[in-house]
């Protein structure tokens, strides 16, 4: 009902209801993670708040919630992809090893040390935004987005192969012609 | 001719009130009013600004004291039509809130309770100094059919469709929690109402209003011309009054036998006949009250009597 009662019983001053003109819809609740982040009340006050039901009374562990998912948009800025160990959002994050994990990779600059990328599972990150706060760049590299926009769908038709030809214990179509492979740079 | 027409040029509406009741006699609703208007604002203002919370929330839904629940019945009807299953305490406080309406008059909420009415009394007043006429007047249901197409886009579009655009809710919200564009909502009905259409928003188009008139339908506390014999046709109520169809079938339908209550459910109980009414007809009154009060002496209707 944007009533702000959410709002009101938020400990952290997180949430604040979006005025006319804001880009959010009208009186609905809302945070800026790089401003205030989620701190993750394990006791929900903000549900506990909300008179309609609007925020899901059936949600009673906090990290059950789905704000969004943070996602590392900034290939190209984030110091751990540049080969630096920063590290921030990681250290930061409440579901450290769950929501973001460091991905050992290759760094083909050097050819001898590693790159730890800041890997975010979606289906584990609340969106609390703690990493997005972190970020030590000016820009934030790593955002908290809405699920609709972060998140791909497989088609329901879809079966993957490999998974499928476990389960059988065989390939599920035999005799499939092997087309030659084309690796980058070689000649054809 | 315009009900307001036999003021132009002359007096203001009241000014004989004032000159027989003294300015605060003629006044005395009104500021009732006002004060009510200030404190159900006040109250969720001295949290955020003085620290000491009364109510939390705001007119949509709220928590006075931390105990009581209420909520706006007209938002949480379109919740349902849009189909969320709504729980918890807002079916309680829009339980209680429709159930107090249902008593004292839907749109008391109008007059006593809504930011928005001191905006839409002040491009009155203007409207009236400035000596426009009515302007644009679309017929009174038309806030009928705006809250049921409120419903159905509720129930087309799954939000509470009225939301996006209520300026009554935008400007309570605004004084609370930030005020944003919003402003920009509240000068729009200044305007409309002061250069448009007189009481074009609150008395034709605004379907929060249209809500609550349906709720009071059958209301209990209403105004009452208990001494309608006493009226001497000056039409200063006619001039304030912002639904002034609602008062001749209770003032002159003493010929048909019309009881001497106020049974439109257009009426806001603002009380402001009863402040202009140098004759002292009005009072507010219970539903069932039709006994009439004595003429008092010297009135005009005795002059007139006397004379023939």
């Amino acid at each position: 009902m944007r009533c702000g009662l959410c709002v009101r019983d938020c400990p952290y001053d997180t949430l604040r209801l979006a005025k006319l003109g804001e880009a959010v819809a009208t009186g609905t609740p809302y945070f800026v993670a790089r401003e205030v982040p989620c701190e993750m009340c394990p006791d929900i006050p903000c549900v506990a708040a909300c008179p309609t039901g609007a925020l899901d009374p059936g949600l009673t562990e906090i990290e059950a919630a789905a704000m969004g998912t943070a996602v590392l948009v900034g290939h190209e800025t984030c110091l751990n992809y540049l080969g630096l160990r920063c590290d921030v959002c990681y250290r930061v994050c409440p579901l450290i090893d769950e929501a973001i994990t460091l991905e050992r990779l290759h760094n083909p600059r050097t050819g001898k040390h590693a790159l730890f990328i800041p890997t975010v599972n979606s289906e584990a990150c609340t969106g609390c935004g703690k990493c997005e706060k972190a970020c030590v760049l000016e820009e934030a590299a790593i955002k908290v987005l809405p699920l609709r926009l972060a998140r791909g769908a497989l088609g329901g038709h879809y079966r993957l192969g490999w998974e499928e030809k476990d389960a059988r214990g065989e390939a599920l179509v035999p005799g499939i012609v092997d087309l030659p492979d084309r690796l980058p740079g070689m000649q054809q | 001719m315009t009900l307001g027409a036999a003021h132009t040029g002359k007096e203001r509406p009241g000014a004989s009130a004032i000159a027989g009741k003294g300015w605060l006699g003629a006044h005395k609703w009104l500021l009732l009013r006002r004060l009510a208007q200030a404190a159900f604002l006040g109250v969720f203002l001295s949290g955020p600004w003085l620290g000491i919370w009364i109510a939390e929330g705001n007119l949509s839904s709220s928590l006075t004291f931390g105990v009581l629940p209420l909520s706006d019945p007209y938002l949480l009807l379109q919740s349902l039509a849009a189909g969320h299953a709504v729980a918890g305490a807002a079916l309680l406080g829009a339980g209680l809130v429709a159930a107090a309406y249902l008593l004292i008059g839907g749109r008391m909420y109008c007059s006593w309770v809504c930011p928005i009415n001191p905006v839409t009394d002040a491009a009155r007043v203007l409207r009236r100094r400035l000596g426009f006429g009515k302007g644009w007047q679309p017929k009174r249901s038309l806030r009928l059919w705006l809250l049921a197409a409120t419903l159905a886009v509720s129930a087309a579009t799954g939000t509470i469709a009225w939301e996006v655009v209520n300026p009554v809710s935008m400007a309570h919200r605004a004084a609370i929690f930030g005020v944003g564009l919003a402003w920009a909502m509240v000068l729009a009905v200044f305007l409309f109402d002061a250069f448009v259409s007189r009481d074009g928003w609150c008395g034709h188009l605004c379907p929060v209003g249209g809500f609550y008139g349906l709720l009071g339908l059958r209301s209990l506390l209403r105004v009452k011309a208990a001494r309608r014999r006493d009226c001497d046709d000056c039409m200063d109520c006619y001039a304030v009054c912002p639904e002034p169809q609602v008062i001749t079938p209770a003032l002159k339908g003493a010929a048909r036998g019309a009881a001497p209550i106020v049974l439109s459910r257009d009426c806001t109980n603002c009380g402001r006949c009863i402040d202009v009414c140098s004759k002292d007809v009005y009072r507010f009154a219970w539903r069932f009250d039709d006994e009439m009060e004595p003429e008092a002496p010297g009135t005009a209707v005795e002059q007139r009597r006397n004379a023939a």
